[in-house]
Protein backbone atom coordinates (compact mmCIF):
# COMPACT_ATOMS: atom_id res chain seq x y z
CA UNK A 1 0.00 0.00 0.00
CA UNK A 2 2.80 2.42 -0.73
CA UNK A 3 1.19 4.05 -3.74
CA UNK A 4 2.46 7.51 -2.74
CA UNK A 5 6.07 6.45 -2.36
CA UNK A 6 8.24 9.50 -2.81
CA UNK A 7 10.52 9.59 -5.79
CA UNK A 8 14.00 9.94 -4.40
CA UNK A 9 17.24 10.16 -6.22
CA UNK A 10 19.30 7.58 -4.42
CA UNK A 11 22.29 7.20 -6.69
CA UNK A 12 23.90 9.78 -8.94
CA UNK A 13 26.17 8.85 -11.85
CA UNK A 14 27.63 5.78 -10.25
CA UNK A 15 29.91 4.24 -12.84
CA UNK A 16 31.48 1.02 -11.70
CA UNK A 17 33.01 -1.95 -13.45
CA UNK A 18 34.06 -5.05 -11.61
CA UNK A 19 36.83 -7.17 -13.07
CA UNK A 20 36.71 -10.95 -12.98
CA UNK A 21 38.00 -12.25 -9.64
CA UNK A 22 38.34 -8.76 -8.23
CA UNK A 23 37.43 -7.86 -4.65
CA UNK A 24 35.96 -4.37 -4.44
CA UNK A 25 34.80 -2.74 -1.23
CA UNK A 26 32.42 0.19 -1.12
CA UNK A 27 32.40 2.46 1.92
CA UNK A 28 30.12 5.38 2.52
CA UNK A 29 28.00 7.11 5.16
CA UNK A 30 24.81 5.36 6.22
CA UNK A 31 21.90 5.87 3.87
CA UNK A 32 24.05 6.72 0.85
CA UNK A 33 22.41 4.09 -1.34
CA UNK A 34 25.00 1.36 -1.00
CA UNK A 35 22.41 -1.34 -0.51
CA UNK A 36 20.34 0.03 -3.38
CA UNK A 37 23.36 -0.42 -5.60
CA UNK A 38 23.50 -4.10 -4.71
CA UNK A 39 19.77 -4.52 -5.20
CA UNK A 40 20.10 -3.04 -8.70
CA UNK A 41 22.84 -5.51 -9.57
CA UNK A 42 20.94 -8.45 -8.09
CA UNK A 43 17.83 -7.47 -10.05
CA UNK A 44 15.78 -7.03 -6.87
CA UNK A 45 15.09 -3.34 -7.58
CA UNK A 46 14.38 -2.22 -11.14
CA UNK A 47 16.75 0.45 -12.42
CA UNK A 48 15.03 3.78 -13.12
CA UNK A 49 17.68 5.29 -15.36
CA UNK A 50 21.04 4.07 -16.49
CA UNK A 51 22.18 0.55 -17.17
CA UNK A 52 23.37 -2.42 -15.17
CA UNK A 53 24.97 -5.42 -16.81
CA UNK A 54 25.98 -8.62 -15.06
CA UNK A 55 28.38 -10.68 -17.17
CA UNK A 56 26.97 -9.03 -20.27
CA UNK A 57 23.31 -9.71 -19.40
CA UNK A 58 20.60 -7.62 -17.73
CA UNK A 59 20.39 -8.09 -13.94
CA UNK A 60 18.12 -10.78 -12.51
CA UNK A 61 18.76 -13.21 -15.37
CA UNK A 62 19.24 -16.89 -14.66
CA UNK A 63 22.44 -17.08 -16.72
CA UNK A 64 24.48 -15.09 -14.24
CA UNK A 65 25.46 -17.14 -11.17
CA UNK A 66 25.27 -14.51 -8.51
CA UNK A 67 25.34 -14.74 -4.74
CA UNK A 68 24.02 -12.24 -2.21
CA UNK A 69 24.98 -12.21 1.46
CA UNK A 70 22.51 -10.05 3.35
CA UNK A 71 23.17 -7.92 6.38
CA UNK A 72 20.79 -10.09 8.39
CA UNK A 73 21.39 -13.78 7.81
CA UNK A 74 18.03 -14.36 6.03
CA UNK A 75 17.97 -18.02 7.06
CA UNK A 76 14.69 -19.92 6.96
CA UNK A 77 13.91 -20.48 10.65
CA UNK A 78 12.09 -23.78 10.07
CA UNK A 79 15.03 -25.34 8.25
CA UNK A 80 18.08 -26.68 10.00
CA UNK A 81 21.60 -25.62 9.06
CA UNK A 82 22.01 -28.26 6.35
CA UNK A 83 18.56 -27.63 4.84
CA UNK A 84 19.29 -23.90 4.77
CA UNK A 85 22.61 -24.43 3.05
CA UNK A 86 21.16 -26.54 0.23
CA UNK A 87 18.30 -24.18 -0.64
CA UNK A 88 19.77 -22.71 -3.83
CA UNK A 89 20.76 -26.15 -5.12
CA UNK A 90 17.33 -27.46 -4.18
CA UNK A 91 15.61 -24.67 -6.10
CA UNK A 92 17.75 -25.56 -9.13
CA UNK A 93 16.63 -29.17 -8.90
CA UNK A 94 19.98 -30.75 -8.06
CA UNK A 95 19.64 -34.28 -6.65
CA UNK A 96 19.41 -34.58 -2.89
CA UNK A 97 22.55 -36.68 -2.40
CA UNK A 98 24.70 -34.29 -4.42
CA UNK A 99 23.36 -31.09 -2.90
CA UNK A 100 23.78 -32.40 0.63
CA UNK A 101 27.32 -33.53 -0.05
CA UNK A 102 28.24 -30.12 -1.47
CA UNK A 103 26.56 -28.38 1.46
CA UNK A 104 28.43 -30.52 4.00
CA UNK A 105 31.73 -29.68 2.35
CA UNK A 106 30.98 -25.97 2.43
CA UNK A 107 29.85 -26.16 6.05
CA UNK A 108 33.18 -27.79 6.89
CA UNK A 109 35.02 -24.90 5.22
CA UNK A 110 33.00 -22.54 7.44
CA UNK A 111 33.83 -24.60 10.53
CA UNK A 112 30.27 -25.74 11.10
CA UNK A 113 30.77 -29.51 11.27
CA UNK A 114 28.38 -31.13 13.69
CA UNK A 115 25.82 -28.31 13.52
CA UNK A 116 23.96 -29.60 10.45
CA UNK A 117 20.88 -30.54 12.48
CA UNK A 118 20.61 -27.32 14.47
CA UNK A 119 17.90 -24.78 13.80
CA UNK A 120 18.98 -21.14 13.33
CA UNK A 121 17.57 -20.18 16.73
CA UNK A 122 19.85 -22.76 18.37
CA UNK A 123 23.15 -21.29 17.12
CA UNK A 124 24.98 -17.99 17.74
CA UNK A 125 24.78 -14.91 15.53
CA UNK A 126 28.26 -15.53 14.17
CA UNK A 127 27.37 -19.09 13.24
CA UNK A 128 24.19 -17.96 11.55
CA UNK A 129 26.15 -15.57 9.40
CA UNK A 130 28.58 -18.39 8.52
CA UNK A 131 25.63 -20.56 7.46
CA UNK A 132 24.46 -17.65 5.36
CA UNK A 133 27.93 -17.47 3.76
CA UNK A 134 27.98 -21.23 3.18
CA UNK A 135 24.55 -21.05 1.57
CA UNK A 136 25.81 -18.39 -0.84
CA UNK A 137 29.15 -20.02 -1.64
CA UNK A 138 27.83 -23.56 -2.12
CA UNK A 139 26.22 -22.40 -5.37
CA UNK A 140 29.70 -21.42 -6.64
CA UNK A 141 28.66 -17.92 -7.72
CA UNK A 142 30.88 -15.94 -10.11
CA UNK A 143 29.91 -12.69 -8.45
CA UNK A 144 29.19 -12.27 -4.76
CA UNK A 145 27.33 -9.23 -3.46
CA UNK A 146 27.81 -8.62 0.24
CA UNK A 147 25.80 -6.04 2.19
CA UNK A 148 27.61 -5.30 5.45
CA UNK A 149 27.69 -9.04 6.09
CA UNK A 150 29.70 -8.80 9.30
CA UNK A 151 28.23 -5.51 10.55
CA UNK A 152 25.97 -7.04 13.19
CA UNK A 153 28.65 -9.21 14.81
CA UNK A 154 30.73 -8.53 17.91
CA UNK A 155 34.38 -7.58 17.37
CA UNK A 156 36.02 -10.97 17.99
CA UNK A 157 33.50 -12.99 16.00
CA UNK A 158 33.84 -10.47 13.21
CA UNK A 159 37.65 -10.92 13.04
CA UNK A 160 37.34 -14.71 12.93
CA UNK A 161 34.76 -14.69 10.17
CA UNK A 162 36.75 -12.13 8.18
CA UNK A 163 39.81 -14.42 8.41
CA UNK A 164 37.72 -17.36 7.30
CA UNK A 165 36.22 -15.54 4.37
CA UNK A 166 39.56 -14.02 3.34
CA UNK A 167 41.12 -17.46 3.23
CA UNK A 168 38.23 -18.86 1.21
CA UNK A 169 38.37 -15.97 -1.23
CA UNK A 170 42.11 -16.14 -1.77
CA UNK A 171 41.78 -19.82 -2.65
CA UNK A 172 38.74 -19.42 -4.90
CA UNK A 173 38.92 -15.86 -6.29
CA UNK A 174 35.38 -14.78 -7.11
CA UNK A 175 34.33 -11.28 -8.04
CA UNK A 176 33.15 -9.63 -4.85
CA UNK A 177 31.33 -6.36 -4.29
CA UNK A 178 31.53 -5.78 -0.56
CA UNK A 179 29.56 -3.03 1.12
CA UNK A 180 30.68 -1.93 4.54
CA UNK A 181 30.95 1.06 6.82
CA UNK A 182 34.05 -0.39 8.46
CA UNK A 183 37.10 1.23 6.82
CA UNK A 184 39.58 -1.25 8.24
CA UNK A 185 37.54 -4.14 6.91
CA UNK A 186 37.23 -2.50 3.49
CA UNK A 187 40.98 -1.99 3.15
CA UNK A 188 42.08 -5.28 4.67
CA UNK A 189 39.92 -7.48 2.45
CA UNK A 190 39.71 -5.70 -0.91
CA UNK A 191 41.78 -5.09 -4.02
CA UNK A 192 40.05 -1.78 -4.63
CA UNK A 193 38.08 0.54 -2.33
CA UNK A 194 35.39 2.92 -3.56
CA UNK A 195 34.24 5.81 -1.39
CA UNK A 196 30.65 6.97 -1.80
CA UNK A 197 29.15 10.33 -0.89
CA UNK A 198 26.01 10.86 1.15
CA UNK A 199 22.71 10.75 -0.69
CA UNK A 200 22.39 10.96 -3.64
CA UNK A 201 25.34 8.60 -3.70
CA UNK A 202 28.26 9.39 -5.99
CA UNK A 203 31.64 7.77 -6.13
CA UNK A 204 33.94 10.29 -4.43
CA UNK A 205 37.22 8.47 -4.70
CA UNK A 206 38.77 5.20 -5.66
CA UNK A 207 41.88 3.52 -4.18
CA UNK A 208 43.90 0.55 -5.35
CA UNK A 209 44.86 -1.23 -2.16
CA UNK A 210 48.01 -2.88 -3.52
CA UNK A 211 48.74 -4.98 -0.45
CA UNK A 212 50.08 -8.36 -1.63
CA UNK A 213 48.18 -11.60 -1.07
CA UNK A 214 47.86 -13.94 0.68
CA UNK A 215 47.11 -11.59 3.53
CA UNK A 216 46.44 -12.16 7.16
CA UNK A 217 44.42 -9.58 9.02
CA UNK A 218 47.00 -9.13 11.80
CA UNK A 219 49.79 -8.39 9.37
CA UNK A 220 47.73 -6.09 7.18
CA UNK A 221 46.77 -3.88 10.08
CA UNK A 222 50.41 -3.07 10.86
CA UNK A 223 51.45 -2.19 7.32
CA UNK A 224 52.17 1.45 6.54
CA UNK A 225 50.10 1.14 3.35
CA UNK A 226 47.09 0.11 5.44
CA UNK A 227 47.39 3.12 7.75
CA UNK A 228 47.96 5.43 4.82
CA UNK A 229 44.82 4.21 2.99
CA UNK A 230 42.76 4.17 6.14
CA UNK A 231 43.63 7.81 6.85
CA UNK A 232 43.06 8.92 3.26
CA UNK A 233 39.62 7.29 3.09
CA UNK A 234 38.62 8.68 6.47
CA UNK A 235 39.62 12.13 5.21
CA UNK A 236 37.23 11.66 2.26
CA UNK A 237 34.45 10.28 4.37
CA UNK A 238 34.57 12.61 7.33
CA UNK A 239 32.74 15.46 5.66
CA UNK A 240 30.16 13.11 4.13
CA UNK A 241 29.52 11.31 7.38
CA UNK A 242 28.92 14.65 9.08
CA UNK A 243 26.50 15.69 6.35
CA UNK A 244 24.63 12.40 6.65
CA UNK A 245 24.45 12.80 10.41
CA UNK A 246 23.10 16.34 10.23
CA UNK A 247 20.59 15.21 7.62
CA UNK A 248 19.22 12.81 10.19
CA UNK A 249 19.32 15.05 13.24
CA UNK B 1 11.52 -22.08 34.74
CA UNK B 2 13.92 -24.13 36.87
CA UNK B 3 13.08 -27.50 38.40
CA UNK B 4 12.35 -26.16 41.86
CA UNK B 5 9.75 -23.65 40.77
CA UNK B 6 8.29 -26.17 38.31
CA UNK B 7 7.69 -28.49 41.25
CA UNK B 8 6.18 -25.66 43.28
CA UNK B 9 3.78 -24.94 40.43
CA UNK B 10 2.72 -28.59 40.24
CA UNK B 11 2.11 -28.71 43.98
CA UNK B 12 0.14 -25.47 43.86
CA UNK B 13 -2.03 -26.81 41.01
CA UNK B 14 -2.93 -29.92 43.04
CA UNK B 15 -3.59 -27.81 46.16
CA UNK B 16 -5.90 -25.50 44.19
CA UNK B 17 -7.84 -28.42 42.77
CA UNK B 18 -8.25 -30.00 46.22
CA UNK B 19 -9.30 -26.68 47.80
CA UNK B 20 -11.90 -25.94 45.13
CA UNK B 21 -13.43 -29.40 44.94
CA UNK B 22 -13.07 -30.07 48.68
CA UNK B 23 -14.41 -26.65 49.65
CA UNK B 24 -17.42 -27.14 47.39
CA UNK B 25 -18.14 -30.61 48.79
CA UNK B 26 -17.72 -29.59 52.43
CA UNK B 27 -19.85 -26.45 52.09
CA UNK B 28 -22.57 -28.58 50.53
CA UNK B 29 -22.34 -31.22 53.28
CA UNK B 30 -22.49 -28.68 56.12
CA UNK B 31 -25.35 -26.85 54.49
CA UNK B 32 -23.37 -23.65 53.86
CA UNK B 33 -24.57 -23.65 50.27
CA UNK B 34 -27.91 -25.02 49.08
CA UNK B 35 -27.37 -28.26 47.16
CA UNK B 36 -30.49 -27.57 45.12
CA UNK B 37 -28.84 -24.55 43.44
CA UNK B 38 -25.18 -25.55 43.30
CA UNK B 39 -25.14 -29.36 43.54
CA UNK B 40 -21.98 -30.93 44.96
CA UNK B 41 -18.99 -32.90 43.64
CA UNK B 42 -20.24 -36.17 45.14
CA UNK B 43 -23.71 -35.72 43.62
CA UNK B 44 -22.10 -34.97 40.27
CA UNK B 45 -19.83 -38.01 40.53
CA UNK B 46 -22.81 -40.26 41.29
CA UNK B 47 -24.84 -38.77 38.45
CA UNK B 48 -21.89 -39.28 36.14
CA UNK B 49 -21.56 -42.93 37.16
CA UNK B 50 -25.29 -43.59 36.65
CA UNK B 51 -25.24 -41.87 33.32
CA UNK B 52 -22.16 -43.81 32.27
CA UNK B 53 -23.82 -47.12 33.15
CA UNK B 54 -26.79 -46.28 30.95
CA UNK B 55 -24.46 -45.16 28.19
CA UNK B 56 -26.21 -41.81 28.20
CA UNK B 57 -23.36 -39.35 28.78
CA UNK B 58 -21.08 -41.22 26.36
CA UNK B 59 -23.72 -41.08 23.64
CA UNK B 60 -24.44 -37.37 24.03
CA UNK B 61 -20.76 -36.50 24.30
CA UNK B 62 -20.12 -38.46 21.15
CA UNK B 63 -22.85 -36.54 19.31
CA UNK B 64 -21.56 -33.14 20.42
CA UNK B 65 -17.91 -33.93 19.72
CA UNK B 66 -18.83 -35.28 16.31
CA UNK B 67 -20.58 -32.01 15.43
CA UNK B 68 -17.79 -29.88 16.87
CA UNK B 69 -14.87 -31.79 15.36
CA UNK B 70 -16.50 -32.07 11.95
CA UNK B 71 -17.11 -28.31 12.00
CA UNK B 72 -13.55 -27.72 13.16
CA UNK B 73 -12.04 -29.90 10.45
CA UNK B 74 -14.12 -28.41 7.66
CA UNK B 75 -13.59 -24.89 8.99
CA UNK B 76 -9.84 -25.46 9.17
CA UNK B 77 -9.54 -26.78 5.63
CA UNK B 78 -11.72 -24.07 4.10
CA UNK B 79 -10.22 -21.33 6.32
CA UNK B 80 -6.64 -22.24 5.43
CA UNK B 81 -7.43 -22.38 1.73
CA UNK B 82 -9.24 -19.03 1.74
CA UNK B 83 -6.45 -17.48 3.79
CA UNK B 84 -3.83 -18.72 1.35
CA UNK B 85 -5.76 -17.39 -1.63
CA UNK B 86 -6.20 -14.00 0.04
CA UNK B 87 -2.54 -13.91 1.06
CA UNK B 88 -1.14 -14.88 -2.31
CA UNK B 89 -3.37 -12.67 -4.43
CA UNK B 90 -2.67 -9.15 -3.25
CA UNK B 91 -5.55 -7.54 -5.14
CA UNK B 92 -8.12 -10.07 -3.97
CA UNK B 93 -6.75 -9.97 -0.43
CA UNK B 94 -6.94 -6.20 -0.16
CA UNK B 95 -10.41 -6.11 -1.75
CA UNK B 96 -11.91 -8.80 0.48
CA UNK B 97 -10.27 -7.71 3.73
CA UNK B 98 -13.03 -5.32 4.91
CA UNK B 99 -15.73 -7.92 4.19
CA UNK B 100 -13.87 -10.57 6.11
CA UNK B 101 -13.40 -8.27 9.08
CA UNK B 102 -17.08 -7.30 9.00
CA UNK B 103 -17.99 -11.00 8.95
CA UNK B 104 -15.66 -11.59 11.85
CA UNK B 105 -17.16 -8.83 13.98
CA UNK B 106 -20.61 -10.38 13.51
CA UNK B 107 -21.61 -12.37 16.63
CA UNK B 108 -21.96 -15.64 14.75
CA UNK B 109 -23.93 -17.47 17.43
CA UNK B 110 -26.69 -15.01 16.52
CA UNK B 111 -26.78 -16.77 13.14
CA UNK B 112 -27.99 -19.93 14.88
CA UNK B 113 -31.76 -19.43 14.38
CA UNK B 114 -31.19 -18.59 10.74
CA UNK B 115 -29.03 -21.66 10.21
CA UNK B 116 -31.60 -23.91 11.92
CA UNK B 117 -34.26 -22.42 9.69
CA UNK B 118 -32.17 -23.21 6.61
CA UNK B 119 -30.96 -26.74 7.34
CA UNK B 120 -33.19 -28.06 10.10
CA UNK B 121 -32.45 -29.28 13.61
CA UNK B 122 -30.22 -32.25 12.77
CA UNK B 123 -26.48 -32.64 12.54
CA UNK B 124 -26.14 -30.05 9.75
CA UNK B 125 -27.15 -27.03 11.81
CA UNK B 126 -24.62 -27.75 14.60
CA UNK B 127 -21.94 -28.57 12.09
CA UNK B 128 -22.56 -25.32 10.21
CA UNK B 129 -22.59 -23.26 13.37
CA UNK B 130 -19.27 -24.75 14.53
CA UNK B 131 -17.89 -24.24 11.02
CA UNK B 132 -18.99 -20.59 10.92
CA UNK B 133 -17.28 -19.88 14.24
CA UNK B 134 -14.04 -21.54 13.16
CA UNK B 135 -13.56 -20.60 9.53
CA UNK B 136 -13.05 -16.85 9.87
CA UNK B 137 -10.35 -16.81 12.58
CA UNK B 138 -8.42 -19.56 10.79
CA UNK B 139 -8.68 -17.71 7.51
CA UNK B 140 -7.54 -14.42 9.06
CA UNK B 141 -4.58 -16.03 10.80
CA UNK B 142 -3.45 -17.83 7.66
CA UNK B 143 -3.69 -14.55 5.76
CA UNK B 144 -1.68 -12.76 8.46
CA UNK B 145 0.89 -15.55 8.42
CA UNK B 146 1.49 -14.98 4.73
CA UNK B 147 1.62 -11.21 5.08
CA UNK B 148 4.09 -11.53 7.96
CA UNK B 149 6.69 -13.38 5.87
CA UNK B 150 10.06 -11.62 6.15
CA UNK B 151 10.68 -9.70 2.88
CA UNK B 152 14.38 -10.49 3.27
CA UNK B 153 13.58 -14.21 2.88
CA UNK B 154 11.61 -13.47 -0.29
CA UNK B 155 14.55 -11.44 -1.63
CA UNK B 156 16.87 -14.32 -0.84
CA UNK B 157 14.62 -16.66 -2.81
CA UNK B 158 14.52 -14.22 -5.74
CA UNK B 159 18.31 -14.01 -5.85
CA UNK B 160 18.56 -17.79 -6.20
CA UNK B 161 15.93 -17.61 -8.98
CA UNK B 162 13.22 -19.48 -7.12
CA UNK B 163 9.98 -19.80 -9.07
CA UNK B 164 6.79 -18.36 -7.62
CA UNK B 165 5.52 -21.75 -6.55
CA UNK B 166 8.86 -22.45 -4.84
CA UNK B 167 8.61 -19.21 -2.88
CA UNK B 168 5.12 -20.27 -1.88
CA UNK B 169 6.01 -23.80 -0.76
CA UNK B 170 9.37 -23.05 0.80
CA UNK B 171 8.71 -19.67 2.46
CA UNK B 172 5.09 -18.49 2.58
CA UNK B 173 3.47 -21.79 3.53
CA UNK B 174 5.90 -22.78 6.33
CA UNK B 175 5.68 -19.21 7.60
CA UNK B 176 1.94 -19.48 8.23
CA UNK B 177 2.07 -22.86 9.96
CA UNK B 178 2.55 -21.40 13.49
CA UNK B 179 -0.22 -18.87 12.75
CA UNK B 180 -2.56 -21.65 11.66
CA UNK B 181 -1.71 -23.69 14.75
CA UNK B 182 -2.51 -20.88 17.15
CA UNK B 183 -5.82 -20.26 15.34
CA UNK B 184 -6.61 -23.98 15.50
CA UNK B 185 -6.04 -23.97 19.23
CA UNK B 186 -8.63 -21.30 19.98
CA UNK B 187 -10.91 -22.87 17.38
CA UNK B 188 -11.27 -26.07 19.43
CA UNK B 189 -13.39 -24.24 21.99
CA UNK B 190 -15.13 -22.16 19.30
CA UNK B 191 -16.25 -25.36 17.60
CA UNK B 192 -17.64 -26.75 20.85
CA UNK B 193 -19.46 -23.47 21.51
CA UNK B 194 -20.99 -23.69 18.06
CA UNK B 195 -22.22 -27.25 18.58
CA UNK B 196 -23.66 -26.52 22.04
CA UNK B 197 -25.46 -23.35 20.98
CA UNK B 198 -26.92 -25.25 18.04
CA UNK B 199 -28.18 -27.90 20.44
CA UNK B 200 -29.72 -25.26 22.71
CA UNK B 201 -31.78 -23.90 19.84
CA UNK B 202 -33.23 -27.31 19.20
CA UNK B 203 -31.92 -30.84 19.20
CA UNK B 204 -32.68 -34.41 20.11
CA UNK B 205 -29.22 -35.32 21.38
CA UNK B 206 -25.92 -33.86 22.55
CA UNK B 207 -24.50 -32.20 25.64
CA UNK B 208 -26.48 -29.04 24.93
CA UNK B 209 -29.64 -31.11 24.75
CA UNK B 210 -28.78 -32.83 28.06
CA UNK B 211 -28.24 -29.49 29.79
CA UNK B 212 -31.41 -28.05 28.31
CA UNK B 213 -33.51 -31.03 29.44
CA UNK B 214 -32.02 -30.96 32.94
CA UNK B 215 -32.76 -27.21 33.13
CA UNK B 216 -36.40 -27.97 32.35
CA UNK B 217 -36.49 -30.27 35.39
CA UNK B 218 -34.61 -27.82 37.71
CA UNK B 219 -31.90 -30.49 37.99
CA UNK B 220 -28.66 -28.58 38.71
CA UNK B 221 -26.60 -31.75 39.04
CA UNK B 222 -27.88 -32.86 35.64
CA UNK B 223 -26.81 -29.48 34.19
CA UNK B 224 -23.36 -29.32 35.74
CA UNK B 225 -22.29 -32.92 35.19
CA UNK B 226 -22.23 -32.77 31.35
CA UNK B 227 -20.50 -29.38 31.58
CA UNK B 228 -17.68 -30.89 33.60
CA UNK B 229 -17.35 -33.80 31.21
CA UNK B 230 -17.10 -31.33 28.35
CA UNK B 231 -14.55 -29.23 30.22
CA UNK B 232 -12.30 -32.19 30.96
CA UNK B 233 -12.57 -33.34 27.36
CA UNK B 234 -11.79 -29.92 25.86
CA UNK B 235 -8.91 -29.48 28.27
CA UNK B 236 -7.40 -32.84 27.26
CA UNK B 237 -7.71 -32.02 23.58
CA UNK B 238 -6.00 -28.67 24.18
CA UNK B 239 -3.10 -30.34 26.07
CA UNK B 240 -2.64 -32.93 23.34
CA UNK B 241 -2.76 -30.22 20.70
CA UNK B 242 -0.19 -28.05 22.47
CA UNK B 243 2.16 -31.00 22.94
CA UNK B 244 1.90 -31.94 19.26
CA UNK B 245 2.34 -28.39 18.10
CA UNK B 246 5.42 -27.84 20.25
CA UNK B 247 6.94 -31.02 18.87
CA UNK B 248 6.24 -30.02 15.27
CA UNK B 249 7.32 -26.40 15.70
CA UNK B 250 10.56 -27.10 17.50
CA UNK B 251 12.26 -24.43 15.35
CA UNK B 252 10.28 -21.63 16.99
CA UNK B 253 11.74 -19.37 19.63
CA UNK B 254 8.87 -19.57 22.06
CA UNK B 255 6.78 -22.64 22.78
CA UNK B 256 3.06 -22.62 23.57
CA UNK B 257 2.02 -23.45 27.10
Amino acid sequence: MDRQKRQLQILDHVDLTLKEAEFVSVVGPSGCGKSTLLNFIAGLTPVQSGAVEVFGAPPGGTEAPLGYVFQQHALLPWRNVLQNTVISLEVKGIAKAEREQRAREMLTVMGLDGFEDHFPREISGGMRQRVSLARTLVDDPRLILMDEPFGALDAQTKLLIQEMFLKYWEENRKSVLFITHDLAEAVALADRVLVMSSRPGRILAEYEVGIPRPRTLDQVRHMPRFTELHDAIWEDLRGEALKAMQGRA
Amino acid sequence: MDQDSARQVTILKVVLLVVIVGGWELSARFGLIPVFWTSSPSLIAVAFWESLKENEITYHTYITMQEALAGLAAGAVVGVMLGLVLGVSRVLGAALEPFVIAMNSLPRVALAPLIVMFVGIGFASKFLLAFSLVVVPIMLNTYEGIKAADPQLINMMRVIHAKRYQVFYKVLLPNCVPWIFSALRVSISFAIIGAIVGEFISARAGIGYMIDSAAGAFDTTGMIMPLIVLMVLAFSIDRAFVATSNRLLRWRDEALS
